[in-house]
């Protein structure tokens, strides 16, 4: 007759035995009422099970955690927000705004040649021109955000399908088969490129992938910094032209002017050739009009003249529920602006580090939440360029 | 069926917070998580809620993890304005006691290896040996050995972390 094994001991101490079966269990509790060695070894493991015990114990936490009920008025929120994601949607829509105008910097030496060949790069501009506008329509705009409130359901419910095929908790509480799920496949648009922007762990945009606009908000998402161009293997297909839509171009060739004023100012901001830009406007007119946005034109989500470094979304529960843009000031040094949306009350702002300014102001379509190592009135300086626009 | 949220709640959410803190190590943060686990049940209501809890939990503080570097090079930690002004300011000394004791226990965790850690912790909060087994992907049989080893093995940490402190503290004189 085997003795009994550490495990076996410790599923006994830890009153699991039922879990292994009756007949296991059976098994061990025979064992261990006629066996004094094993009966010797389970006081041994009870002295070190107590003193693991112990040891996590005197590390608890002491915090005090919201009542039920305060749970219970996030969740209603945040279902309420869920849905209604149309605004959640629009600065989707706006960030991919910015991830083509950040691409757009990047690619500015690559375009040189594409752009100075001038009637070529018109076709390309009115497909993604047709893209965006359809996505408009009410249709896709509904599709767009169910597809958005799926995602993290069906996420979470491939742990739920993960975590069905357990037998029922000591808790008591009812158990029911969960239904077998679709794990989503990962957002095939955004592709990986070497990454040589200072956060390599983040994925890039390819910049021929035509569908930007409905994952840009479900993955992190980085444009590089102009000066880390070099690094990246961007293919130079005509097709790199149909990043940036005409509006974006306009609003570079404001940008431009604007980084004059800006002390801070990335300098590659300021070499971009507005007359260049201007052509480039006057050849693609009959696209301009029907793709603006007033939400967008009318304030940005990126302080022109600065570089943009990276667009990610800020969301919880899997739902995006906003967008953070960081830009570069000066070496070393960034700008941070968090937009959210009005229903994400400003409160759930990060605490700022130590040194950094930071400024919360409400915007006509939620808060703006921005962040630099600056003094309060430079930082309200630069969050006003972004007002004008 | 429906969840019995009071009762969940009850039982559930001092265990949540006890697992998250013992993997982000700052108490507001696990709180903060905790929350953020339970409102999604609340908003999901998933069918098995504790096991759901405890997933996700695990989910979030690996993303935290993941996040962490980026989030302290721009960013602190997301926090209610009125909870900070709530918050009485702690005793120094205490806090500093608190942080050894913690230092500790974080230290003679991270002897462990990652399963035998993830497999001590969920048992610490209060899940069976059927619910540790199917979030860890364990036989049931297999849950018991893991946690006498893992128990040996923080026990022995602990013990040798203890030791050395109090030589140094003996050394000098």
């Amino acid at each position: 007759m085997s003795h009994l094994t550490e495990g076996e001991l410790h599923t006994w101490l830890d009153g699991a035995l039922d879990e292994l079966g009756s007949a296991e269990a059976a098994r061990v509790r025979h064992h261990l009422a006629g066996c004094e060695a094993c009966a010797g070894r389970l006081e041994e493991e009870r002295v070190i099970r107590d003193a693991a015990a112990s040891i996590l114990s005197s590390a608890a936490p002491e915090v005090r955690f919201p009542t039920l009920e305060e749970l219970r008025t996030v969740a209603a929120a945040r279902e309420s927000r869920v849905r209604s994601s149309r605004r959640v949607q629009r600065l989707g829509w706006a960030a991919t705004v910015v991830v083509a105008l950040g691409t757009g910097w990047m690619l500015r030496g690559e375009w040189a040649p594409v752009m100075s060949k001038g009637p070529d790069v018109n076709p390309a501009t009115s497909v993604m021109t047709n893209e965006v506008t359809d996505r408009a329509t009410p249709t896709a705009a509904g599709t767009v955000a169910s597809a958005e409130q799926k995602a993290p359901t069906e996420q979470e419910a491939g742990s739920e399908n993960r975590a069905s095929q357990a037998r029922p908790q000591a808790s008591g509480t009812e158990m029911v088969r969960a239904e077998p799920t679709v794990r989503r496949p990962a957002a095939p648009v955004v592709s990986q490129v070497a990454a040589a922007s200072e956060d390599a762990s983040k994925k890039s945009v390819a910049p021929n992938t035509s569908t930007i606009p409905s994952t840009a908000l479900e993955e992190d998402v980085v444009v590089a910094a102009p000066t880390a161009k070099r690094a990246f293997p961007l293919p130079r297909t005509d097709s790199v032209a149909n990043i940036a839509p005409p509006t974006l171009v306009r609003q570079k060739a404001e940008t431009a002017e604007a980084a004059k004023g800006v002390a801070a100012s990335s300098p590659s901001a300021a070499d971009l050739g507005a007359g260049r830009v201007a052509a480039q406007r006057r050849e693609a007119p009959a696209a301009l009009d029907g793709f603006v946005s007033p939400d967008v034109t009318s304030h940005s989500l990126a302080v022109p003249g600065l570089v943009v470094l990276s667009v990610t979304r800020v969301d919880a529960d899997g739902v995006p529920e906003g967008v953070r843009v960081v830009q570069l000031l000066s070496a070393g040094d960034t700008l941070e602006l968090i937009h959210l949306p009005a229903s994400r009350p400003p409160r759930l702002t990060e605490r700022p580090v130590e040194g950094v300014t930071e400024l919360t102001l409400p915007r006509p379509d939620g808060w703006l939440v921005a962040r630099a190592r600056v003094s309060q009135d430079s930082l309200r300086a630069l969050v006003n360029r972004l007002q004008q626009h | 069926m429906s969840v019995d949220w009071s009762e969940l709640y009850r039982t559930t959410f001092p265990d949540l917070v006890r697992f998250l803190h013992r993997k982000v190590w700052d108490p507001d943060r696990a709180r903060d998580l905790a929350q953020e686990a339970f409102v999604r049940a609340l908003t999901h209501r998933p069918r098995r809620a504790r096991a759901w809890l405890f997933q996700v939990a695990a989910n979030l503080a690996r993303d935290e993890a993941r996040t962490v570097i980026r989030r302290r090079r721009h960013l602190a930690l997301l926090k209610s304005e009125a909870e900070e002004r709530q918050a009485a300011a702690p005793d120094p000394a205490r806090t500093l006691e608190q942080r050894e004791r913690w230092h500790e226990v974080h230290a003679a965790l991270e002897a462990l290896t990652e399963r035998d850690r993830e497999v001590l912790l969920l048992w610490d909060a209060g899940q069976s040996y059927s619910e540790i087994a199917e979030q860890t992907g364990l036989a049931v049989s297999a849950v018991g050995t893991t946690l006498a080893r893992a128990r040996r093995r923080l026990v022995d940490a602990h013990g040798k972390a203890h030791g050395r402190k109090e030589e140094s503290h003996v050394a000098p004189h």
